[in-house]
């Protein structure tokens, strides 16, 4: 019978019909419910409403399924992210269900750390071991515990900090974001943690290197919107302008590509405000002295040769861009050395066209994010208070807030941590991978005394745990996480189910958390026992707090009804309140414009002698950091602008190949100051003569049989850097680089 | 089959919008989550056996700085005129009423002419039996027979939706709207540059689509007659 609960879990009842039309799929069933076994028919399909969790974004998914296997996901038109659409990576998501080298259950290890011999153990016994390890650790009272996490919101992290409360504050969590997200710098810059960009009403796009389309915040939602942009009859076809020194697939779609210098985004930012003050193309009211004055360093004539573009195209940009009904700039999200100046020198060029809380400008909302944590994260404090004078007189204050700190402070991310805290005495891994994507901690990990890993997969990091507790994958799993802005009046819920039976003899880390909790004498007396009824619980709370936007009740069980409504549509509508940014527009305090005036004008680089290249690495929008590349199907997915599959390159512009002698298909030694690495060069026009990029995500030297092995890993030669100064050189060796739609040859042909 | 009756079918075609299409290969995954395209591997993909029913070309064009990149989805046009269709010696592949360029693999023999003879080249020949690890084959469509070494295979319009969708008009009792039909690729589009429909109802979006200024067809000049119509960026 339990099998089967997993199944009905969300007992979806009369309001069905009201959702068959709207998912696009009328001729089928969407989530029964309560269909027993004799009543279950083969041959139907059976459509549930989850979320994707294969990047932050939480986009809104329909799984079909039948016979109990899934076998295709959908996007949810009822998610107001994605309103149908779902990306390449999103897709894939199958294949993470049933990937051939999950981890099948919880085992321990066996023999030196590394050498990847493990043993079965039972569930109970692992809670048992992490458990009795947690004890330990806290009674030493010297060490600290890292629970690092993939994902910054959910039910996971809400565990960890009611895990955390019973080991006196020993428990720090940190997620993933600040390698790969702006997150931290835009709670301070923005004073809100997303603001919205609303590109599809804009009339001028400037980005950044912002790579809305691909991995940005949320390529779904600004797909749909930049389709909107592009579609919109009325505005004209608008004009779309991308900053960055390799053509992305964002920059492809562009009107105009600008190859800047790598790192003179803040610059080239200024240089445009300089334009637009000295020009007066802004009303003169709304341009004080005080915001004037520190553009003046920044005149295009003094800072073209830096960012390396003619200083009449920037002033055309300028004109172009002030001009504009309805302009908008997009900060860049690679977290370079200089990400921080480019974010808030970008700001202050929105400011100065004045397109805050305007359509098709920058929407800057603070609560509707709150309204999210409020009530999940607040579950945890609220409990605690009751549970903490009943056990140990813990006070609510010290640890909760010294674990949420750690999470929020800008240098916690997992590898940040390791490298920075003297004693972390043991490493809780959450579907991070600090030893691939910082292979800078290996040492620091290999000497934390003891590692457990929650990961699905056997990664690098996985190798060298000491207990192995497999998490369900996503479709397994019960979790709630917050959308990012959907637009400043409310924010979406995205909701986690179960579409399948767990494939594996796997368990929710949620769960094994609480249940570690227990085992370590918890208090017995949380409003849930399971991340299902927290999941359920909070989405209770949450319909609680928002009257609108959920149907009338129907029945009597006034309790359940928005609950089951909710886990229908597989997202809560919550309305976000009068969010407005903290911080004053243009006053002269404003925190933008003291920040923007401390902007350096670096020394213009040399233009003479031997010119080194800079290696910069990107995230691709299919494997993201490299969580993603053990999926068979995503490693047949042609590279869009390449065309290459199944492996890496660097990219390399025909001037400086042929300069250094370097082939196409050739592999190539590239070299920094902290080692190399030999990857295929791929002769590539769209990028500068001085600048070598090579994408992330591959070089995995565990992590299934698909990715193990295959390609480079830039990280190795980058050290946490986005730039880095490097050399290449050519091994005149062939590389197995394969590209779709061409072919080796197998015999020699006849001469034509 | 009377010429009457068959032109009351659904004439099934498809609009893509390049000015919206951002090349994110979103339906090149859908296509073959759908239709149990298999990944060959890196060693068969080196031989140019790797399959896709849709692909994106990319197209550079001009010098750096001045560089531009453009895309093109391309899958079966389902030509009126199909070229692949008359060089079939087995007539394997075939039109059906409903303007489909349909391929039957239990009679195709392997014989590749009509990739040959195809001006798209969007034609993939199974080379050896399609194979998933286990359980990855758990993740299978059901509605779509995996295709066995020695036969054709191509682009269905998604045949297996556009049948669902007929079956639930039919039980109850209607013509088939604008939109009870979705192909797997039309549906993930993130930027929603894919239509689908009938073309020869006059309401519906993607025969106002076709009639647009900006319609053109891909090699048109061949007299193939595609069924699948370019918006060209404007």
């Amino acid at each position: 019978m339990k099998r089967r609960e997993f199944i009905i879990l969300t007992g979806i009842g009369a309001t069905t019909a009201s959702m068959l039309s709207a998912c696009g799929h009328p001729e089928n069933k969407l989530i029964p419910a309560l269909i027993p076994d004799d009543q279950y028919v083969p041959g139907l399909d059976y459509w549930k409403a989850s979320s994707c969790a294969l990047c932050e974004e939480g986009c809104g998914i329909l799984v079909r399924t039948r016979e109990h296997k899934a076998n295709k996901i959908e996007g949810n038109l009822n998610h107001p992210v994605n309103r149908g659409g779902i990306c390449a990576r999103g897709q894939a998501g199958l294949q993470v269900l049933y990937a051939p080298d999950r981890i099948s259950g919880p085992m321990k290890s066996t023999g030196q750390r590394g050498s990847a011999r493990f043993e079965p153990i039972s569930w109970d016994e692992a809670t048992r071991l992490l458990a009795g390890r947690l004890q330990s650790i806290k009674e030493a009272k010297s060490d600290s515990i890292l629970f690092a996490t993939r994902y910054p919101h959910g039910v996971n992290r809400v565990a960890a900090m009611l895990l955390g409360d019973m080991l006196e504050g020993r428990l720090m969590w940190t997620d993933s974001r600040m390698i790969h997200d702006l997150g931290a710098s835009y709670d301070e810059t923005y004073g809100a943690p997303q603001p919205i960009f609303d590109i599809a009403r804009a009339s001028y796009i400037l980005s950044f290197g912002a790579r809305f389309l691909e991995t940005w915040r949320s390529p779904m939602r600004y797909s749909k919107a930049y389709g909107e942009f592009r579609g919109s009859q009325s505005r004209g076809h608008g004009k779309f302008v991308q900053i960055e020194p390799r053509m992305s697939l964002t920059a492809a779609n562009a009107d105009e590509w600008i190859p800047a210098r790598p790192g003179t985004e803040s610059l080239l930012a200024l240089a445009l405000g300089a334009v637009i003050s000295r020009e007066k193309l802004v009303k003169a009211d709304a341009l004080p002295a005080f915001l004037s004055a520190p553009l003046e360093r920044f005149a295009p004539e003094d800072v073209a040769n830096q960012i390396d573009i003619p200083a009449d195209v920037i002033i055309r940009l300028a004109r172009e861009f002030a001009g504009s009904e309805r302009p908008v700039a997009l900060p860049g999200t690679e977290p370079h050395d200089t990400s921080s100046p480019a974010t808030i020198a970008v700001k202050y060029l929105n400011e100065l066209v004045g397109n805050r809380d305007k359509p098709g400008g920058v929407y800057y909302s603070t609560s509707w994010i709150n309204s999210f944590d409020s009530v999940l994260h607040k579950i945890p404090r609220a409990t605690l208070a009751k549970a903490s004078t009943a056990t140990n007189g813990l006070k609510d204050k010290g640890p909760l807030s010294a674990a949420a700190q750690a999470g929020r402070d800008a240098a916690s991310s997992p590898a940040a941590f390791l490298l920075d805290a003297n004693q972390v005495g043991a490493l809780l891994v959450h579907h991070v991978n600090p030893v691939y994507t910082n292979p800078e901690v290996l040492e620091r990990v290999k000497a934390t005394p003891f590692i457990a890993s929650f990961s699905c997969v056997m990664d690098e990091t996985t190798q060298l745990a000491d207990l192995i507790l497999p998490d369900h994958t996503y479709l397994e799993s019960w979790d709630v996480k917050p959308a990012p802005g959907v637009d400043p009046q409310s924010a979406a819920i995205s909701i986690l189910q179960p579409v399948v039976v767990p494939e594996l003899d796997t368990r929710q880390t949620a769960d094994v958390l609480l249940a570690v909790r227990s085992e370590l004498g918890g208090a017995a007396d949380l409003p849930f026992d399971s991340a299902e009824s927290l999941v359920k619980h909070t989405i209770a709370e949450l319909s609680k707090s928002s009257a609108s936007g959920r149907p009338s009740t129907t029945t009597e069980d006034t309790t359940d009804e928005p609950v089951q409504h909710a886990l229908e549509r597989g997202v809560l509508i919550v309305p976000a309140g009068a969010g407005r940014s903290t911080e004053p527009a243009f006053d002269s305090k404003s925190n933008t414009a003291s920040r923007a005036s401390k902007i350096e004008v670096p020394e213009s680089p040399a233009t003479t002698g031997e010119s080194a290249l800079t290696l910069i690495s990107y995230e691709t929008a299919t494997f993201g950091m490299g969580g993603e590349a053990h999926l068979p199907v995503l490693q047949e997915l042609p590279d869009p602008m390449t065309s290459v599959i199944w492996g890496n390159w660097v990219e390399i512009s025909p001037q400086t190949a042929a300069q250094h002698g370097i082939a196409d298909g050739e592999l190539v030694e590239v070299s920094t100051e902290w080692g190399s690495i030999q990857v295929p060069a791929i002769v590539y026009p769209a990028i500068r003569s001085d600048v070598i990029a090579m994408p992330s995500g591959q070089g995995h030297t565990a992590f299934g049989r698909y990715a193990t092995g295959l390609g480079a890993n830039p990280a190795l030669v980058q050290r946490g850097k986005q730039i880095v100064e490097a050399k290449i050189s050519g091994t005149g060796k062939k590389a197995a680089v394969v590209r779709m739609g061409t072919m080796e040859r197998e015999h020699p042909d006849l001469k034509r | 089959m009377p010429e009457e009756k068959a032109q009351q079918k659904p004439q099934w075609a498809m609009a893509i919008d390049l000015d919206r299409c951002t090349g994110c290969e979103a339906c090149v995954v859908a296509c073959g989550v759908e239709n149990n395209v298999p990944s060959v591997g890196p060693a068969e993909a080196a031989r140019g056996r790797a399959k896709v029913w849709i692909r994106i070309e990319r197209y550079f064009e001009g010098e750096y700085p001045n560089i531009r990149a453009r895309f093109r989805p391309v899958m079966c046009q389902h030509c009126e005129e199909a070229p692949c269709e008359t060089v079939c010696p087995v007539y394997a592949t075939y039109h059906t009423e409903e303007g489909l360029n349909a391929q039957v693999y239990n009679r195709c023999v392997g014989t590749r002419y009509c990739a040959n003879n195809c001006p798209y080249t969007v034609r993939s020949f199974n080379w050896f039996d399609a194979s998933w690890d286990a359980p990855l084959d758990k993740a299978l469509n059901p509605e779509v027979s995996v295709r066995g070494r020695g036969v054709m295979e191509k682009c269905t319009f998604c045949i297996q939706r556009i049948r669902k969708g007929e079956d639930k008009a039919r039980d109850e009792g209607r013509e088939v709207r604008d939109g009870d039909v979705v192909p797997a690729c039309v549906q993930s589009c993130p930027a929603t540059a894919m239509t689908f429909g009938n073309i020869a109802d006059p309401s519906s979006q993607v025969a106002k689509l076709a009639k647009s200024n900006r319609a053109t067809r891909l090699l048109e000049e061949l007299g193939t007659k595609p069924r699948v119509i370019y918006l060209s960026k404007s």
